[in-house]
């Protein structure tokens, strides 16, 4: 069996709600970054690549008739998430329905943020260097928010893991 | 906040097959009589535990079953997770990039 431990951020109830304690700044930040992704995934900006992947990787007619489908429905269901995020950033309890979509935002901000960052297999705080980018501040403020976003990330799918165990 | 990381995973119709097939028949009706099968590739972004949990969710596989596929993706680069005909596979792969994970579909 593989142990997940326990959130002391987010708390499975016995009602099936989470608790949230969260510190203000931190509810703070998750809305303003949902706000920008909302922005950004009504763009064509490359470093939306991962966001948009290809489904048929060796024919290009078949997934561009997936795309013309696909794509609306993605952007769609990310607003709508990061809409969910918006009302519930301050609650103290969600529901999981809610919490799946902040996790679902979460991991949608770290994709786009690594990709900007070209993340790699070798990549590590500990080898990190900003002045490897052509705008080191951008580079090390986005590495921060990738990184933070990661431990929110954490802390979230534990509380999700016991929802899987209870059904 | 307490800095406690998952390690991530690093690198990333339903129709009636037909008795006989017409041989003019052009490729794309040809295809359907083989199973598409969906492949999650490896990434370096997305956590592994997160991968677990996706699998679990979208899939209802066992957690021992998730996280051997999950590893599969983290060591081998890439492992198949559902298979059916075309249509279901395409279901299955817009499920997995709704969740931001890196999944296409192609015959088996």
């Amino acid at each position: 069996m593989v142990g997940f431990a326990r959130s002391p951020f987010f708390k499975l109830r016995k009602d099936g709600t989470i608790s949230v304690n969260l510190p203000d700044e931190v509810r703070q930040l998750l809305t303003q970054l949902a706000d920008e992704l909302g922005e950004a995934i009504q763009t064509d900006h490359k470093d939306l690549r991962r966001l948009f992947p290809t489904a048929y990787a060796n024919d290009a007619t078949k997934d561009a008739g997936y795309q013309i489908f696909s794509r609306s429905e993605l952007i769609e269901g990310r607003q709508a998430r990061i809409q969910t995020l918006r009302e519930t950033a301050q609650s103290e309890t969600v529901t999981e329905d809610q919490l799946t979509a902040w996790m679902k935002v979460i991991n949608d901000l770290r994709l786009l943020l690594g990709t900007k960052l070209d993340i790699s297999e070798e990549t590590s705080l500990s080898t990190f260097d900003p002045s490897d980018y052509e705008n080191p501040q951008d580079a090390l403020h986005n590495m921060a928010l990738y990184e933070a976003l990661g431990d929110v990330l954490s802390h979230i799918i534990d509380a999700l893991m016991g929802t899987l165990e209870s059904e | 906040m307490t800095i406690r990381r998952n390690p991530t995973l690093v690198n990333p119709m339903q129709m009636t097959v037909p008795a006989e097939v017409n041989q003019s028949l052009p490729d794309e009706d040809i295809d359907i009589e083989r199973p598409w099968i969906v492949i999650v590739w490896n990434d370096p972004i997305n956590l592994m535990s997160y991968v677990v949990y996706v699998f679990r969710k979208l899939f209802g596989f066992s957690e021992e079953k998730a996280y051997k596929l999950m590893l599969d993706v983290h060591e081998k680069g890439r492992a198949v997770v559902s298979s059916g005909t075309r249509s279901e596979a395409e279901r299955d792969v817009h499920r997995l990039h709704s969740h931001g994970l890196w999944a296409t579909l192609e015959n088996d």
